[in-house]
């Protein structure tokens, strides 16, 4: 087993302690004036969404990558950040409805900002099935699709303030009282540490998966295979 | 041989500013979006959109949220976990039968 570099290591302790304290400070936080109780939801969808859109476009860059210098890191990145982009984009749309259950008395609206993010973790789905399934050119394929896929969380981002619609501005975050701020700033760091220690986890994977590929390529070409089915 | 990429690089790169100028003009609508939107904190929510005598505890929801995001990232670390062990072994087992010394 390699060892784990003192970065890692640092990542995690850090993340460990900041997701252990948020939910002390999220008790202790305000209650919200009209929505009360269930508005503490917040503190831990909106990390969720925004690691969905930051793993997005680390994606996409790496995909970019592999489209046009056929870099095989940038492919690997692309592959493991998608995976916490379906991940943290299933925590979004499953948090989300609960909350809204409570405030807006129903738990779906076809909604822009909603459907968006839906389409978004759609789009993303698909990326993996493109890649897993798709044969020799899947992999570009895939590539493509998380390209296309970064272009709508721009549009995610702007749709509450462009259309009519029932889910929170993005003035919420800037505005948010002085009681609020610290646990949601922690938890949002907290998350975001944890979201890299998830994609070295899931990037040490596709490296030794490379070396198994690698090695396999060896043993076929000594011979070892011969004989075998 | 070396296989010839300049054409794959113009397309990607066709198609990558077709990508930056979405982009672009992305940013403007949320700029002019911005520019105009009133600065205002939570919606207020209006308790009728719940039928009378309809009450949901909170708390539950609260609940659900919070273990929904443990329960799927346990599950996501412990899938990765045991991808790389298989790995791990495929990998000792062929370098047991590329050098059986190991």
């Amino acid at each position: 087993v390699k060892r784990l570099s003192p970065i890692y290591l640092a990542l995690l302790f850090m993340s460990t302690v900041a997701l252990l304290f948020a939910p002390q400070l999220i008790v202790a936080a305000p209650r919200e004036s009209t929505m009360g109780l269930v508005q503490k939801i917040f503190y831990f969808h909106v990390p969720s969404a925004w690691l969905c859109f930051l793993s997005t476009f680390v994606c996409a860059s790496g995909a970019a990558a592999y489209l046009s210098r056929e870099s095989e890191r940038g492919e690997r990145l692309a592959a493991s950040a998608a995976e916490l982009t379906v991940l943290f984009g299933l925590c979004t749309l499953v948090t989300g409805p609960l909350w809204a259950r409570k405030a807006w008395g129903t738990y779906w609206q076809w909604d822009v900002r909603l459907t968006t993010t839906l389409l978004l973790w759609m789009i993303f789905i698909a990326y993996l099935f493109a890649r897993r399934f798709g044969g020799p050119g899947g992999k570009k394929l895939a590539a493509g699709l998380a390209i296309f896929g970064a272009a709508d969380v721009p549009l995610i981002y702007v749709s509450v303030s462009i259309w009519r619609t029932i889910h929170p501005k993005t003035t919420v975050v800037p505005t948010l009282q002085a009681g609020m701020r610290g646990p949601f700033w922690l938890s949002l760091l907290g998350f975001s540490l944890f979201y890299f220690v998830l994609l070295g986890m899931r990037l040490r994977l596709e490296r030794a998966r490379l070396e198994l590929e690698a090695l396999h390529l060896a043993a076929d070409d000594a011979g070892l295979f011969d004989g075998e089915e | 041989m070396t296989p010839d990429f300049s054409m794959a690089r113009n397309e990607m790169r066709r198609l990558l500013s077709i990508f930056a100028v979405c982009l672009f003009f992305t940013g403007l609508a949320f700029a002019e979006a911005k520019h105009t939107q009133d600065a205002e904190g939570f919606e207020p929510v209006a308790s009728d959109m719940l039928q009378r005598g309809e009450s949901i505890p909170a708390s539950r929801l609260i609940a659900a949220a919070y273990g929904f995001i443990f329960v799927a990232l346990t599950v996501w670390v412990g899938s990765v976990a045991a991808r790389a062990r298989r790995v791990e072994e495929e990998l000792m087992a062929l370098r047991k039968k590329i050098d059986p010394k190991i």
